[in-house]
């Protein structure tokens, strides 16, 4: 696992309008997205939804991270969708492309093409999210929103608990093989080396399990009572606007298609 | 003692301090994995250590957030496959509760059960929500055996299926001698485990 900054996440610190924007905007901006780009289903106003989508990326100023997070990824997918699509998608098509025995049929390509630009939309559309949010804020956003206050640690815990984890195999490789331990060899050799150093992982996470539930206790945090917070998340004065926008966004593109034209 | 399927009952204190301690499990141990430069994954320990702990409903959820920790810190493709890692959490408590982690043996059967549960949940997702394709490695195995039609196709995924195969059983085993070792005194303060359900405690 890689981790980017200090929080743990692909989160990027900025001063865009997205950046500044409430979580649950921004939440609602993806939610809206994704369920647009499983509406329609006509190329051009795929690739119209994948475009708002680089705008926003854009604008937000992440589209450099965007690409570092997503994009040997997506031109892997992009690739062997083509293949597998346009090759073997059943039915009768045009033939676009004969390469040898191959042939490239254009009913699978368009087939592909869309899916890639769906599923780069809503990726796209999550990492807007994911990139200009700080978690503890998202975190916020969805207790204040009315989630179980279990569910925000949940999510945080893990997000600073893998690394830390990561970090302490680490330690324990480095521990053990200063003992003289293999790390190296055959696959039999390197097989056994895994007993000393999963046991002391497994064993000292566990025993901190304990410590941990009794510091949260005594912090009152399984408490019934209502809880504080000591941020505030502001709304920028154009939000309500936006959130309108997009509640009407996702009318229109609901009736387009129900006319048959999206 | 608290029934092993009670869902509410399952969240004590312990058990909520206890998922992301889990999820980071998986996360350290694909890491040595890693190191050691070994044809399996082990990133599922954590999780059948979660059901053998704390019962189906805990495992399932240190699935998912398996998953959605991955897809919020690298890859956010991971997210829809949330749904097998809970799937493959709750057949581990379904496992636990028929006693699969009471013998080294039994729980290397329980490893051979997980993976089939695992292929029948994701192969629908990968179709669904990406249209055949997930952009890993196995892709290029599935074009290029569609196209080839030869021998060599089942014995490539064949190789493919036992090293998944091979993973879960180890996952398995190590997680019941993990639990084996655990003192009762730790392992009585989780939900939902009945002394006869779970490995026996030296």
């Amino acid at each position: 696992m890689t981790v980017s900054g200090t929080s743990g996440t692909l989160f990027q610190a900025g001063a865009s309008f997205v950046h500044a924007a409430h979580p649950t905007t921004k939440l609602l901006y993806a939610v809206v997205t994704i369920a647009c780009s499983l509406v329609v289903t006509r190329l051009p106003f795929l690739a119209a939804l994948a475009l708002s989508v680089c705008v926003v990326l854009y604008l937000a100023g992440v589209w450099r991270a965007f690409l570092r997070a997503t994009a040997r990824y997506l031109v892997l997918l992009t690739f062997f969708l083509l293949v597998i699509q346009g090759l073997f998608r059943e039915g009768p098509s045009a033939v676009l492309l004969q390469i040898g025995p191959a042939s490239l049929k254009t009913a699978g390509v368009l087939f592909a093409a869309s899916m890639v630009l769906r599923i780069f939309t809503m990726v796209g559309a999550f990492l807007v999210v994911v990139l200009t949010t700080h978690p503890a804020d998202l975190v916020q956003a969805i207790e204040q929103a009315g989630a179980s206050p279990r569910v925000g640690y949940l999510l945080l815990a893990t997000l600073q608990l893998s690394p830390e984890m990561v970090e302490r195999a680490r330690r324990i490789i480095d521990a053990q093989r200063s003992r003289g331990l293999r790390t190296d060899g055959s696959l039999v050799m390197r097989f056994r080396g895994l007993v000393p150093l999963v046991g002391p992982l497994f064993y000292g996470s566990l025993m901190s399990v304990e410590a941990k539930a009794m510091a949260l206790t005594a912090r009152g945090f399984f408490t019934q009572r209502r809880k504080t917070w000591v941020r505030t998340l502001a709304h920028q004065p154009w939000e309500p606007a936006a959130r309108i926008a997009l509640g009407a966004v996702f009318v229109g593109v609901v009736v387009l298609r129900v006319l048959g034209w999206a | 003692m608290r029934s092993f399927w009670d869902v509410s009952g399952s969240f004590t204190p312990m058990a909520i301090v206890l998922i992301p301690i889990a999820v980071a499990i998986n996360a350290g141990l694909h890491f040595i994995t890693v190191f050691l430069n070994l044809p399996i994954y082990l990133d599922t320990i954590g999780t059948i250590l979660a059901a053998i702990l704390a019962g189906p409903w805990v495992a399932a959820v240190a699935g998912i957030l398996t998953n959605v920790v991955v897809g919020l810190v690298t890859t956010p493709t991971y997210i829809p496959y949330a749904i097998t890692n809970a799937a493959i959490g709750i057949t581990a408590g379904v496992l636990v509760y028929f006693g699969f982690y009471r013998h080294w043996w039994t729980a290397a059967i329980a490893g051979l059960i997980l993976p089939l549960v695992g292929t029948v949940i994701s192969a629908p997702i990968t179709v669904v929500v990406f249209g055949g394709a997930t952009g890993a490695g196995s892709d290029v195995v599935t074009a290029f055996f569609l196209a080839s039609g030869s021998k060599l196709v089942a014995a490539v995924l064949k190789a493919t299926f036992i090293t998944a195969l091979a993973d879960k059983m180890i996952s398995s085993i190590i997680a019941y001698a993990v639990a084996r070792n655990i003192p009762v005194s730790y392992a009585a303060k989780f939900p939902g485990i009945t002394r006869d359900h779970q490995a026996p405690v030296a």
